[in-house]
């Protein structure tokens, strides 16, 4: 962060820049709809001579937009506003439409009619520098391998190996062998590619059965082989841990594994795992103490009785300001009668998992059994009517 | 339009021309004119060694159907027998059956219903009756003439049964099996009528009525259910002594009794709607090829059966009341089923015994002999074999014969179409055929042989399909597949074999000492496994090393991957797939079972060793659960290692009645249970029964695997393989990708084209190999390798399904389903990420929605939109493919390919079926 303004009726302006990966998708999801934002971007001019050829150039220059869309691309990080132009420029006429490309490295300013709670806290979760924890994940299983990123706020597939083993057979495991080989060749070369060891704290391997054995002999093999000494310089960076499958939701329990807690302490990722776990284990042992879907979330929050709120950033993504709205009023509101609130990133395996499930749960303090019967009251009112 | 489009195009007019030849050759089959007369020489010789073989006096069967059969068969004399035989007691069923019809109408209204078809007929069956009379045996030159008039059968077969029974020439042996075939008839007319129902929902257009028939059957499969066990049992006690009449009376009467008086509305019901299920298919095909003309005349039949059927079904019930009295009357006797009951009543007053005759309206002089002969008969049963007679029955059912199939054509107005009809029937009763085939089925005729004995013939709609992707093929060199199914299955049938288990509990050991004892390992070999074996210090991993054999799992000890064998026994063929037994392979263990037809459950029956298999996720328990799920029922557990356990008894007894509490409750029969105590590393009672085990009374395990049923293969339905494993280069290092998996339903042959799904791509099969040795073709429940030539490696993958281009698997990312829910932690809510396991495929999914909660025994709905699932519940849930869609099907198309394992976390959370496909494509 550069420099905030803010006003007394919330409305005001941040000079952001963006350093890393992670804090695009922060600003991805500070932007929303109607906000104004400003930028130095490319634009391409097209200009007619007096003969009637056309020439185009491309110009550089600073416009202001107001959002009308934004596209996030996760894996290389980049930020694609869609909008109309709100300042005057030589170049460019008021209220035509222009599309700025935010970078790394680019100093920018977002402009809202209003900063709620949750930009805010986003704002400064953003710059607080010591929140940061990267780990490169690597889940696999026969044929089949996902290298992952996780950071704070985001998982991000950095590349999926799928390769066909085939299968044992009868007095024949040539194939097989050759197979498995070309798999592990495979990942091998992708952490070559993809970890970059400066950053990085820790490397996890997660499979099944003894893949992850497996991968980790060869890649010390290879790097043995031909002397890099990086990988060998990090040896211990990296950890082996059991999963049940290579898919990408077996990082939640990679999550949830004794040893890799203690790695990743408090970061994002953990807690809101265990949050989420914390929410199957109260439905599973008292279902009246937990609830999801935002008609019974809101109905228990009227009764007081929200303990800790599990909420994905997803909806405050919102094109809509009003969805927006009730979601920040509820997040205020259980936060004013002291309950927890857990603002999960829709970019990991549990935030997926809790969007799917309507995006917001809560656990309750203490039972209510009615709300179900309500609602189920209201909806026979409602097919009455 | 795209060269390639014309071509297929070109394809399908030439299949639909086929079509048509298809029919005409059949008809001019029955014509026998086109024969040469080679073949016509060769078909009289061949009915006369069939008619020796059979005994003269016995068919029921027309000679004209043993000579069609014989032309069906090639002239291979064994399986016209074979096929007499089993259609002398299908015949059986059918003509109680129509008799009771028959008497029905007779008694019902006195006047004769049925105007009388071409009087030419008489004369051809007074002479059959005479001659055969006279007992004379020259049926060859008899053959042209009776060729001519088949239906004349029905008055045959009163001749042929009178004689018999007034010359009281039929041995017990004969009643007995006469007997047997009428019970059998009963228990088998449902599965019989399933595959029918199956059949005709394969075609295109489904009438109102067979979708009624389909599902009227369904309900009464239950009534089946029980009748048939107890039929079973009359059977088997009748298979056994010939001279326990008296026993096989006994039981049979109480058969008849039970369950006649009980189901036989139903039953009655049953079989005239698998009378309209046959002639639905039959006549669209039929109207097909001459739509018009034909069709005011279908419609009038249908009316007409439709009104037989209603008529029958109030006269039915009437009809159970007397046959009560006569049971109660007559207790040693057998008076068996309410068809018989009604002829004594007719008997003994011969003033209605006429009504018969009034039915038939018979010339007098066929009348009069007929009806001497039907007193005769009827009077005498009742004096000599009052005891073991089951005969008065079949007397009537013999006289009356197919009364339906003689007063169809009668009634019909048209004349012109006579000959059309004749085809008509033909095929009708070739569809009887396998309703006939259906029983012998219980008469320990193997499953598979049934459904595919009848395809040829019922299901010409079908052949448009399944020609086309062969267009490529020159029609000579064409396989007719379903045909060497049969050939083939008349050797052994084939099965897949799985076992399952907990890890360590012995299960590759196990059958590497059964490969080895049973010769498919060489002494060398095993010699060289010992030896390396024990180098690394694992000497009792030697006979695993049979199947284990990757280095990886030789270095760990455990199998890894599904290892497929294969061995023969002295009635089935078996393909052999070895499970891993470790918890983290279940993903491979799904795949193998996935293709499974019968299971072997390896439980160690060391200290500690069960127990550590048989706790909360213990693979015994799991392997158990997803066996059955994935539609396994028969299953032998073999209680390994007691050689540890100085195989005491105790141990054994207290395994398996903590086992066979679990198994029934997780949905197995007890009847498909059976338990032994092995020992895979000494090798005790793997393929002879050993001395150390003297409180076992049971066969050895080899006997016992010998002893699987095999199941009903999806011969008809079109082609689906699921592919297990790919690789790069043919069979016999030839070019090309090669491709492995079951077939889960139709069949293929070499030079077929198939599509790949997902991608739609397409190869040409050209080379195939089952179970490790070259074919030209491969049926539902082969595991087949193929090369394909025209695909690239790229376009397969792991899960995907090869099937016919005219009918490919729907590929879809949203889908309903139905599922069990097991044991679980944490419940399961809306949004639930599990890992969906569908053949060999594992991918990630969501359960999107919990539509409701059903009840398990009558699946009802409970509660709609449940909040979460837990633990024992079933639901309909909707689920979606995370990152791409699959090749799915729905349960009711194909069983195979519609059933789901969802697993979270390491465990199977739930298994079920696919309800719906919801979108389609990707």
């Amino acid at each position: 962060m550069i420099n905030k303004t803010l006003e007394k009726d919330a409305s005001g302006h941040v000079t952001l820049y963006p350093e890393e990966l992670e804090d695009m998708w922060h600003v991805y999801n500070l932007i929303s709809k109607e906000d104004q934002i400003k930028a130095t971007t490319i634009r391409r001019l097209q200009s007619e001579s007096s003969t009637g050829s056309t020439t185009s150039q491309r110009t550089r220059m600073v416009l202001t937009i107001t959002v009308a869309s934004v596209d996030f691309d996760p894996q290389v990080g980049l930020l694609r506003i869609n909008g109309r132009v709100t300042s005057e420029n030589p170049y460019v006429k008021m209220g035509s439409y222009h599309t700025i490309d935010l970078e790394l490295n680019r100093n920018f300013t977002l402009v809202k009619p209003e900063w709620d709670v949750i930009a805010l806290e986003r704002v400064n979760d953003a710059c607080d520098v010591t929140k940061q924890a990267d780990v490169a994940a690597i889940v696999c299983q026969e044929g089949l391998a996902n290298i992952c990123f996780l950071t704070q706020h985001m998982t991000v597939v950095k590349q999926r190996i799928e390769t066909p083993i085939p299968r044992k057979r009868k007095g024949s495991v040539t194939n097989h062998e050759k197979g498995l080989q070309k798999f592990y060749d495979q990942i091998y070369q992708a952490i070559l590619r993809l970890l970059n060891f400066d950053i990085i704290k820790a490397v996890i391997i997660a499979s099944p059965g003894f893949v992850r054995e497996q991968v980790y002999q060869y890649i010390f093999d290879q790097a043995v082989k031909t002397d890099n000494k990086v990988l060998m310089e990090n040896r211990s960076k990296f950890v082996l841990i059991h999963s049940s499958s290579g898919h990408k939701h077996a990082l939640n329990e990679v999550m949830q594994d004794p040893a890799i807690q203690s790695k990743l302490a408090d970061t994002k990722a953990a807690r809101e795992v265990q949050a989420l776990e914390q929410f199957y284990t109260m439905l599973n042992n008292d279902p009246d103490r937990a609830f999801y879907g935002i008609n019974h979330v809101l109905k228990a929050n009227e009764h007081g009785a929200i303990g800790t709120l599990l909420v994905t950033d997803e909806l405050f993504r919102s094109a809509d300001i009003a969805t927006r709205r009730k979601y920040v009023d509820l997040v205020e509101s259980v936060r004013n009668m002291g309950g927890d609130v857990r603002v999960f990133s829709s970019m990991h395996v549990s935030g997926e998992q809790l969007n799917l499930l309507s995006g917001v749960a809560a656990i309750l303090t203490y039972p209510l059994p009615d709300i179900e019967m309500e609602d189920e009251e209201e909806q026979e009112e409602a097919k009455q009517n | 339009m795209s060269r390639h489009r014309a071509v297929r195009n070109l394809d399908i007019d030439d299949v639909l021309e086929e079509d048509d030849y298809a029919v005409d050759y059949e008809e001019n089959e029955l014509d026998e004119m086109d024969l040469s007369e080679k073949d016509r020489v060769e078909l009289a010789e061949g009915l006369a060694h069939v008619l020796s073989v059979i005994g003269h006096e016995d068919i029921p069967v027309s000679d004209m159907e043993i000579k069609e059969a014989l032309w069906y068969y090639y002239f291979d004399r064994e399986e016209t027998i074979q096929w007499v035989i089993e259609k002398i007691a299908e015949r059986k069923a059918e003509e109680e059956k129509q008799k009771k019809k028959a008497a029905k109408k007779a008694a019902k209204d006195r006047k004769p219903r049925y105007r009388r078809p071409p009087s030419k007929l008489y004369p051809d069956v007074l002479w059959k009756e005479q001659q055969q009379q006279q007992q004379e045996k020259k049926p060859t030159t008899s053959l042209a003439q009776l060729s001519q008039r088949p239906r004349t059968s029905a008055l045959q077969n009163l001749a042929n049964r009178n004689n018999p029974t007034t010359t009281s020439t039929s041995s017990l042996l004969g009643l007995a099996k006469k007997n047997n075939n009428e019970t059998t008839k009963k228990s088998t007319t449902s599965s019989s009528l399933q595959s029918l129902a199956q059949k005709s929902i394969g075609q295109r257009g489904k009438s109102a009525l067979q979708n009624l028939a389909s599902r009227q059957q369904q309900q009464q499969q239950t009534n089946e259910d029980n009748s048939s066990s107890l039929t079973g049992l009359a059977k088997l006690s009748t298979d056994n002594n010939k001279t326990g009449g008296l026993t096989h009376l006994a039981t049979r009467k109480t058969t008849t009794t039970t369950t006649t008086m009980k189901s036989s509305p139903q039953m009655n019901k049953l079989s005239s709607l698998s009378g309209l299920v046959k002639k639905q298919p039959l006549k669209q095909e039929q109207s097909f090829v001459q739509p018009k003309q034909e069709q005011k005349l279908i419609e009038k039949k249908e009316e007409l059966q439709t009104t037989t059927t209603s008529i029958q079904q109030k006269e039915h019930s009437k009809q159970s009341i007397p046959m009560t009295t006569t049971t109660i009357t007559n207790p040693l006797c057998a008076s068996p089923s309410t068809a018989a009951s009604f002829l004594f009543k007719r008997n003994s007053n011969q003033e209605k015994m006429e009504n018969i005759n009034i039915l038939f309206n018979l010339p007098n002089s066929v009348g009069q002999a007929f009806y001497e002969a039907m007193k005769k008969a009827s009077v005498e049963n009742i004096h000599l074999f009052s005891f073991n007679d089951p005969s008065p029955d079949d007397i009537v059912l013999k006289a009356q014969s197919q009364p339906t199939s003689t007063s169809q054509p009668k009634k019909s107005t048209t004349t012109t179409t006579t000959s059309k009809k004749q085809v008509q029937e033909q095929k009708d009763q070739l569809s009887q055929d396998m309703e006939g085939l259906g029983l012998s089925n219980n008469n320990k005729q193997p499953l598979s042989k049934l459904s595919v004995t009848s395809t040829p013939v019922s299901t010409p709609p079908d052949t448009p399909r399944s020609s086309s992707p062969l267009a490529k093929v020159p029609t000579s060199k064409r396989v007719n597949v379903l045909e060497e199914y049969e050939k083939r299955s008349g050797e052994k049938p084939k099965l897949n074999l799985v076992i399952i288990g907990h890890v360590d509990a012995g299960k590759s050991t196990l059958m590497g000492h059964v490969l080895y004892s049973l010769g498919h390992v060489n002494d060398r070999v095993m010699k060289k496994y010992e030896r390396d074996a024990q180098k690394v210090g694992k000497g009792s991993f030697a006979f695993a090393w049979v199947l284990d054999e990757t280095g990886e799992e030789r270095d760990r000890g455990i199998t890894m991957d599904i290892a497929m064998n294969s061995f023969e026994t002295n009635h089935r063929s078996f393909t052999l797939l070895d499970a891993p037994g470790h918890r983290d392979f279940i993903p491979n263990m799904i795949s193998g079972t996935a293709q499974a037809d019968a299971a072997i459950l390896v439980v160690d029956a060391s200290t500690g060793g069960f127990e550590s298999g048989f706790i909360a996720n213990g693979q015994t328990k799991e392997h158990a659960i997803l066996a059955r799920s994935l539609g396994v029922q028969q299953m032998i557990i073999a209680v390994n290692k007691l050689d540890m356990m100085n195989w005491d008894e105790g141990r054994y007894n207290e395994i398996i009645e903590k086992l066979g509490n679990f198994l029934t409750q997780a949905g197995f029969r007890k009847s498909n249970l059976s338990y032994i105590p092995v020992s895979g590393l000494t090798g005790e009672n793997l393929i002879k029964k050993s001395e150390l085990v003297p409180w076992y009374q049971g066969p050895c395990l080899i006997d016992l695997i010998d002893g699987f049923e095999p199941p009903i293969r999806q011969l008809d339905k079109p082609l689906r393989i699921g592919v297990t494993d790919f690789f790069k280069g043919g069979i016999g290092s030839s070019s090309g990708v090669s491709a492995g998996g079951t077939i889960d339903a139709g069949h293929v042959q070499v030079g077929e084209q198939l599509m790949v799904v997902p991608g739609g791509e397409m190869g040409i099969v050209k080379a195939l190999q089952v179970s490790d040795e070259s074919s030209n073709w491969g049926a539902a429940g082969d595991s087949v390798l193929m090369t394909l030539s025209g695909l690239d490696i790229m376009n397969l993958s792991s899960g995907c399904v090869l099937c016919n281009p005219l009918s490919p698997v729907p590929v879809t990312s949203t889908f309903t389903a139905q599922i069990v829910v097991f044991d679980l932690k944490v419940p399961i809510t809306n949004g639930y990420p599990v890992v969906l396991h569908h053949q060999s495929l594992d991918e990630p999914a969501s359960i999107i929605k919990l539509e409701c909660i059903l009840d398990k025994s009558t699946g009802e709905i409970i509660k709609r939109n449940p909040r979460h699932l837990s633990k024992g519940m079933t639901a309909k849930v909707k689920i979606q493919l995370t990152n791409r869609p699959i090749p799915l099907e729905t349960f009711k198309d194909n069983k195979q390919l519609g059933r789901i394992m969802l697993r979270k976390g390491g465990e199977t959370v739930a298994a079920g079926v696919v309800d719906e496909i919801l979108t389609f494509g990707s």
